[in-house]
């Protein structure tokens, strides 16, 4: 199994990270931000559904509560009505859940090929050299400038600066998509939520080579970018949205389209 | 299910797993190998200490230390400030300690260098002090002590100090880390470097005299042979040159990371790429070669008509080095990264897993061994 995660996901991770700081004038920092764009791009398809579908699901929340409402004292009733309603809305309730679930091994693998490529002791870099395809730019490349701007790219950011971007970034993005709730407790559960994550990852920041937290970063930004563009603006952050997103929009009027038709 | 229930339980769980990883107790590393002189074999451990073992009490399985037998701790440098959750790992020894005189000396892989008297393992000097703020980068090859002077390679470049006193003589800058030993030959100091030169350096004032430069990283030391200097490096090919010029190149598998072993006009080189090859210095040719299995990271010794390997494939080879054969296998249990170092027959073997192998060649018998992770008294 190892053999196989190697050779189809790490190896060709691995090698194109590396053969990309050759081609960027040695430089591994620009490489990592270079393959983290393009691997989002490439997941795009997948994030965009993501997105799609938590609108959806956000938009029929109303409805949800209400049926909650109705048959909070009969749970077969109420599974039954709630799985009628996700069947009109030809939505999913965990369809927003499976394209993060693909996208996790492309993470591991990033996060693997980031520390491998490091190879910051001999030991390292006698493993790392077991992975490297034949190609002449990788082996001219290695090992790689562990220097990008201020950082070592093999060690936490001392600065703690990758460490705030961390957490604000992924705070920001996590923000942009988390509608407030109509209930109290579900509004709770949901702040604490906005928080730990931001927090955990910092702290995280803080253990981890730098590289890694600048792959973080970079992600959360295009993460960002993306939702500001598909969303229409700036979603939740800033408070409920003045008109409604187009995405939401869309999302709402198939759903009353459907209710309709049935 | 809503995204703000599901996705980030599963991100916690991840990310849980990912904080235990990094939060697990620190690799081991270091490869020292174990040089025998006199009645006694000084050898690095991964622990970070120097430690000095009597043959004759080490076959007796003697409670250590027993008479002649020591062990000291060098120090890491000290900490920075950071948040960590585990303890900084053990100051590593990679380099061989290397004995002139009545003074052992060996570098750590944090960056200092000890001078300790062979007899009782008392620090003579140690540079740079233990107080001191004074970095000089990280050290993976052994010390070369000659004229008087102590040479080494570190991340920051070669370094050259006064054997007896410890004192900076002078420094010369690398574009890349210099992670091998050095040679010298008539007053002129060998270094690789990652920066893909194999820098020629007066022994007295450290100035460049040459250098010879290939596209990609070395990391094997360089070997004199007559006039010839045999290194290898990340292009996969062991270079030979002469007078500053390439002689002839020969390719392997992958890299050439041991030190290559050079005897009666050969070169035996251990290869990544899991093979031994046995080459004539003056032409290049091939003369044989023998697979392993495994990457070969220890440098390999010659007993008698019998070329010693160990890889990590956790087992010791004995070759017949005119023939290639594998005349035996003896199984470890564990990978060898460290060089080999033999001495009246006897080849001592440091594994990974914290065990000094004393192995008598040609027989292949385990003569003795000891485990390294001692406390110190």
């Amino acid at each position: 199994m190892a053999e196989l995660w190697n050779t189809v996901i790490l190896n060709p991770t691995l090698n194109s990270l590396i053969a990309l700081s050759g081609v960027l004038f040695g430089s591994f920092g620009l490489a990592i931000i270079v393959l983290t764009i393009v691997v989002r791009l490439i997941t795009l398809p997948l994030t965009l559904r993501q997105l799609q579908s938590t609108k959806t699901l956000q938009a029929m929340q109303p409805k949800l509560q209400e049926i909650q409402r109705k048959y909070a004292k009969d749970k077969a009733k109420l599974q039954q009505e709630m799985m009628k309603l996700y069947r009109e809305a030809g939505v999913n309730p965990l369809g927003c859940l499976w394209p993060m679930l693909v996208q996790f091994p492309v993470w591991i693998a990033l996060y693997q090929s980031i520390m491998r490529a490091l190879a910051a002791t001999p030991e390292d870099l006698i493993s790392l050299s077991q992975h490297l395809y034949s190609w002449q730019i990788v082996h001219q490349a290695v090992p790689l400038k562990d220097k990008f701007l201020w950082l070592n790219l093999g060690q936490p950011d001392s600065m703690l600066v990758l460490t705030i971007l961390v957490a604000v970034t992924m705070w920001v993005q996590q923000k942009m998509v988390t509608a407030p709730a109509a209930d109290p407790r579900q509004q709770s559960m949901s702040n604490m939520t906005l928080m730990m994550m931001p927090l955990m990852f910092g702290l995280f920041a803080l253990q981890f080579p730098s590289g890694l937290s600048l792959y973080w970063v970079v992600s959360n930004i295009v993460g960002i970018i993306i939702q500001y563009f598909i969303s229409g603006g700036w979603g939740y952050l800033f408070g409920p949205p003045t008109k409604p997103a187009p995405v939401v929009k869309k999302g709402k009027e198939q759903y009353d389209r459907k209710r309709r038709k049935s | 299910m809503s995204l703000s229930k599901t996705s980030p339980l599963l991100i916690i769980a991840i990310c849980s797993l990912l904080a235990i990883s990094s939060c697990t107790a620190p690799v081991s590393r270091g490869w020292s190998g174990a040089m025998p002189h006199g009645d006694n074999v000084y050898i690095g451990s991964m622990e970070g200490k120097v430690l000095a073992l009597n043959s004759s009490a080490r076959s007796q399985d003697l409670p250590f230390p027993a008479q002649g037998e020591w062990v000291f701790t060098t120090r890491a440098l000290a900490q920075g400030i950071g948040f960590t959750c585990s303890p900084p790992p053990p100051p590593a020894i990679y380099g061989t300690p290397t004995m002139a005189g009545e003074l052992v000396y060996v570098g750590n892989y944090p960056g200092r260098i000890y001078a300790l008297y062979a007899t009782a393992g008392q620090k003579k000097w140690v540079y740079p002090d233990e107080g001191s703020a004074e970095r000089i980068g990280t050290i993976v090859g052994e010390v070369l002590v000659a004229e008087d002077k102590v040479y080494f390679g570190s991340s920051e470049g070669v370094y050259a100090l006064d054997a007896t006193y410890g004192k900076l003589k002078w420094h010369f800058k690398t574009g890349g880390k210099v992670w091998t030993s050095l040679a010298i030959k008539d007053k002129v100091i060998l270094a690789s470097s990652f920066d893909g030169k194999l820098y020629a350096l007066s022994s007295d004032e450290g100035k460049e005299l040459w250098h010879f430069e290939v596209p990609v990283a070395i990391a094997s030391p360089p070997v004199v042979w007559a006039d010839n200097v045999l290194f290898g490096a990340f292009d996969s090919y062991l270079h030979c040159i002469r007078d500053g010029r390439e002689k002839w190149k020969f390719e392997g598998g992958n890299w050439f990371w041991a030190r290559p072993l050079v005897s009666d006009g050969i070169a035996y080189a251990g290869c990544l790429d899991g093979k031994v090859y046995a080459l004539e210095i003056e032409t290049g040719e091939k003369l044989w070669e023998r697979e392993i299995d495994n990457p070969i990271v220890s440098s390999p010794v010659l007993v008698e008509d019998f070329l010693v390997v160990a890889s990590e494939t956790s087992n010791l080879y004995i070759i017949n080095a005119h023939t290639s054969e594998i005349v035996k296998t003896i199984s470890l249990k564990s990978p060898v990264m460290a060089p080999l170092y033999e001495k009246e027959g006897i080849v001592y073997v440091h594994a990974k897993n914290r065990y000094l192998y004393a192995v008598k060649v040609p027989e292949g018998e385990i003569v003795w061994k000891f485990y390294l992770a001692v406390k110190e008294s």
